[in-house]
């Protein structure tokens, strides 16, 4: 079992942005990173309204480190504009999170499933 | 929520009863046995008279004579000098030993330590069920075979091995039979005056004792020889060296006492608690019991549940106590080496848990545990992107 953090632990206990956003709406766009045999499925939601995520959701399974990961990363990046978003690096996401050094990959898991998400919205 | 812990890990380790801390602290004030036990005065017979009561109550509890139980630091310990003591002694005789996949973790690095000094190693693997096969057994047996270890009941399963038959067929074969029973004695019957077994590894924390003590029994008829493994005084007719903690053997010996007079009671109490629980979490849907409950311990729930990690769950779940059974490391999770040997998929291994009750469990508890495995693996099914 790892040790987690205090902060990451709270994100993992008070999910409040789980769920899906309906892709049938405008300006809502979907990514999904991980596979199960690893461990770690992450799929997130974004709204995008004028250049600003206006909600983020996403849904998880696996580890408590992409389960609290992604509830942080879905408060970070809601209300914040697209150019903002998008300086996020895996450095802050460690930083802010306190992963253990053996879930690194997951950072790297949130920061993919953000890109890919950001970058949906961009092209469509 | 109630904000009380509640402990489901009884196969971890179990606390210490309250009377047998009694015992433990006259050990300890200044009109207690302080003595050293091996020295003649009036000290050290005090001492060694309360060590006496304590060998005749853990022989008690396991159908044995007192001279053939020996002291040790706890159930590892018991397994090392077991294994390695008849490997080394009768190492001219033979250098092929045999165990199972399943067995834990102080046998299996025991026995790799003995197959890096040139000893011949059969892991046998259990059934699907996770019982041992004896046409397997029989088998593996060959004439330079010296030894089997096998576990009585699994730690992480709770299944129950027939060692009277196991040890019959090495009996028959004139293989040295060493049993860990330290997730069985207290909770199962054993009479080693009937079953044909030379030596078995004992743990007092697993049945209510301190932790830092065991025990291993050791066949005077016919003898089984060891080579000692620490050397020092003729402590423990020159078996095992060192000075004997008093308070520790004592405490032990209580735990045997209650254990043998509580068990027949207990077990069924345990069983009844142990159902209502596994009850009241299959109406969930999606679970996988590993280890049928007519052969496991009264005590011990291993199962899976599709749609959720398993390290998740447990976090969930942060007031009750429980295991996964799985050890993590980097990237990904190592299931349960017991689970996969039983032929359980890696992916469901990765998400077992393990539930064990105890002494102290009540039907509240029970009951509060089944609502919140609900409530948390419903919340977490829910957040499933699969």
């Amino acid at each position: 079992m790892e040790k987690y953090s205090e902060k990451l632990l709270s994100h993992f206990h008070h999910t409040t942005h789980q769920g899906r956003l309906d892709l049938a709406l405008p300006q809502v766009y979907m990514s999904k990173t991980g596979s199960i045999d690893n461990q770690d499925v992450l799929q997130i939601f974004l709204q995008i309204n004028n250049g600003v995520i206006v909600q983020a959701r996403f849904l998880a399974i696996g580890s408590v480190a992409i389960i609290g990961g992604a509830q942080w990363l879905c408060e970070f990046i809601e209300g914040r504009e697209v150019g903002d978003a998008k300086q996020l690096g895996i450095h802050e996401i460690l930083k802010s999170l306190a992963l253990p050094s053996v879930k690194i990959h997951v950072a790297q898991l949130l920061l993919s499933a953000l890109t890919q998400c950001l970058e949906a919205g961009t092209h469509a | 929520m109630g904000k009380k812990l509640i402990y489901l890990d009884y196969m971890a380790t179990t606390p210490v009863d309250q009377r047998v801390v009694d015992v433990m602290t006259t050990c300890l004030q200044q009109d207690g046995p302080y003595g050293n036990p091996s020295s003649a005065h009036q000290f050290g017979r005090e001492a060694n008279e309360r060590i006496a009561l304590a060998r005749q109550q853990v022989a008690d509890l396991i159908g044995a004579d007192a001279r053939e139980i020996f002291w040790t630091s706890g159930a590892t310990e018991s397994i090392n000098l077991a294994i390695k003591g008849v490997a080394q002694f009768y190492g001219r005789q033979g250098k092929h030993i045999i165990t199972m996949q399943t067995e834990h973790k102080a046998v299996l690095a025991t026995c790799e330590y003995l197959a890096a000094q040139g000893y011949e190693i059969t892991y046998l693997s259990p059934n699907l069920n996770g019982l041992l096969d004896l046409d397997l057994l029989a088998k593996a047996i060959r004439p330079d075979t010296i030894l089997a270890s096998i576990m009585h009941v699994n730690n992480e399963t709770g299944v129950v091995q027939n060692i009277a038959a196991i040890g019959q067929l090495l009996r028959d074969k004139g293989v040295l039979f060493h049993v860990d029973a330290a997730q069985s004695a207290g909770k199962l019957p054993i009479d080693l005056s009937q079953l044909p077994v030379d030596l078995m590894s004992l743990a007092s924390h697993k049945l209510y004792g301190p932790k830092g003590v065991g025990a291993l029994y050791v066949r005077q008829r016919p003898k089984v020889q060891l080579v000692p493994q620490i050397h020092g005084a003729k402590q423990e007719q020159g078996i095992r060296a060192g000075t004997l903690a008093t308070h520790q053997i004592v405490g032990m010996g209580k735990a045997c006492e209650l254990a043998r007079l509580e068990m027949s009671t207990e077990s069924l109490r345990l069983k009844e608690l142990l159902e209502r629980l596994w009850c009241g979490v299959s109406e969930l849907g999606g679970l996988h019991r590993h280890g049928a409950a007519e052969i496991s311990v009264c005590n011990c729930l291993n199962f899976a549940v599709d749609g959720v990690d398993g390290e998740s769950l447990v976090y969930a779940l942060y007031d009750l106590a429980l295991s996964t059974g799985s050890a993590c490391n980097a990237a990904t999770t190592n299931p349960s080496h017991v689970l996969l040997a039983m032929g359980i998929p890696h992916e469901q291994a990765a998400r077992a848990l393990r539930l064990s009750v105890g002494r102290f469990t009540t039907e509240s508890e029970i009951d509060h545990a089944i609502l919140r495995i609900k409530e948390q693996v419903q919340r977490l099914r829910a957040m499933s992107p699969l």
